[in-house]
């Protein structure tokens, strides 16, 4: 294979610099026979390439102090990345969370969670409709008998409370301007035996089972 | 004297700096600082900025190790992170000639033809060259790089490094025609 004038003239950087192959160079040595301008723009080229190769006498030599510039600038960076990662990581945080609050289907979907929640509250605690009071413990509202009372005017706060804990009773009405309370006490006592054991109280000198007049 | 070594000794040397190798970095530092420096030097004229260039251009291969392809030599490669840099800096102190516009290198200036030293001579008329047809000059003759190789690295097409090639030495040897230097006088 020969290459034509515009061939070879392409290869004469090449050849100036050493770089061609043995076959190649040796088409190219053709080409200067064959080729008088050939060898004029080689002369041509060959000038520049030695001012060039004395230029690389003047090479300059690795610097320490622009190395250490360059690891200290990777470190300044690595520092930077490092803070901005953190960042990245608060940003996401906040664009999860504010997606999860500004996107409609996940909203709908928390105020599901919290309905069901509410329901099952509702269903699951007052089955037994208890509630507790200080004097009579745990009463129940369908369960209690109504006992009207009258206490001496000269009873004190401890001895009311002390009736009122001795027959598990609170008082849910009262006093009337003749002093009158009516007091809640379970069903499941002997009414009879409370009304007399509280007539005895000489703190009581009134008592006596109040009219059911509470639709149940 | 720029050393001859094989490329594979710059790739792996590369490689190790992709896996953050910091003697790797230092080997490989030293092994392409010159070339690297001498091409900013034919390309900007601040001592001080052609530093922060070799400085962020370095950083550059640190971070950036891990993406070479290996389409090209190392230094090649380096050479272009360099030439992005500077001619960043350049376009942020807006002083990059228009390079389009100087084909021709006749500006005006004599260089000094005595002592006659047409060697001298030549040095001087190549730093009169436009940029663009100087840095081509330099690639292919100073660090040895094939036409593809330039074209590559300068994103152009390899027709138009071969034509800039020949417009720099036409402006060159215009340049000595002008001074009434022939090639007989060699």
């Amino acid at each position: 294979m020969t290459y034509n004038f515009d061939q070879l003239r392409d290869l004469i950087p090449q050849y100036v610099n050493g770089s061609l192959s043995g076959k190649e160079r040796q088409r190219f040595d053709k080409g200067i026979e064959k080729f008088p301008a050939l060898r004029q723009e080689l002369a041509e080229f060959s000038e520049i390439k030695s001012v060039y190769d004395e230029m690389k006498d003047d090479i300059p030599q690795p610097s320490d102090r622009i190395f250490r510039s360059v690891m200290n600038r990777i470190k300044a960076d690595e520092k930077v990345v490092s803070i901005s990662g953190n960042r990245e990581i608060i940003e996401r945080l906040r664009r999860f969370f504010g997606g999860i609050f500004i996107s409609p289907r996940i909203s709908w979907g928390v105020v599901a969670v919290q309905l069901a929640v509410i329901l099952m509250l509702v269903i699951s605690f007052p089955k037994d409709n208890r509630y507790t009071t200080l004097t009579s413990g745990q009463v129940h509202r369908e369960d209690r008998i109504r006992i009207n009372i009258v206490f001496n005017e000269e009873a004190t706060e401890k001895e009311i409370r002390k009736i009122l804990n001795g027959a598990e009773a609170m008082i849910v009405n009262g006093p009337t301007q003749e002093g009158l309370y009516t007091l809640e006490a379970k069903k499941d006592r002997d009414i009879d035996q409370l009304l007399k054991d509280l007539n005895k109280n000489k703190t009581v000198i009134f008592i006596e089972k109040a009219l059911d007049v509470e639709k149940k | 004297m720029v050393k001859k070594y094989p490329k594979e000794v710059e790739f792996d040397l590369l490689r190790r700096v992709s896996h953050h190798d910091e003697i790797a970095f230092r080997a490989l530092y030293d092994l392409t600082y010159g070339v690297v420096k001498f091409y900013l030097r034919r390309q900007l004229r601040d001592e001080s900025l052609i530093d922060d260039v070799l400085v962020e251009t370095y950083a550059a291969v640190w971070k950036g190790a891990g993406n070479f392809k290996g389409k090209s030599k190392v230094t090649t490669w380096i050479i272009g992170i360099a030439r992005n840099l500077a001619f960043k800096e350049l376009r942020k102190l807006k002083y990059h000639e228009n390079i389009d516009d100087h084909l021709d290198i006749s500006n005006g200036t004599t260089p000094d033809a005595e002592p006659f030293n047409r060697r001298e001579i030549l040095k001087k008329a190549m730093l009169e060259l436009t940029t663009k047809h100087r840095e081509v000059l330099d690639l292919v003759f100073f660090h040895e790089m094939t036409y593809p190789e330039v074209s590559e690295l300068l994103g152009i097409p390899v027709n138009t490094v071969k034509t800039r090639i020949f417009y720099a030495k036409s402006a060159l040897k215009k340049r000595f025609e002008k001074m009434g230097i022939t090639d007989d006088d060699l």
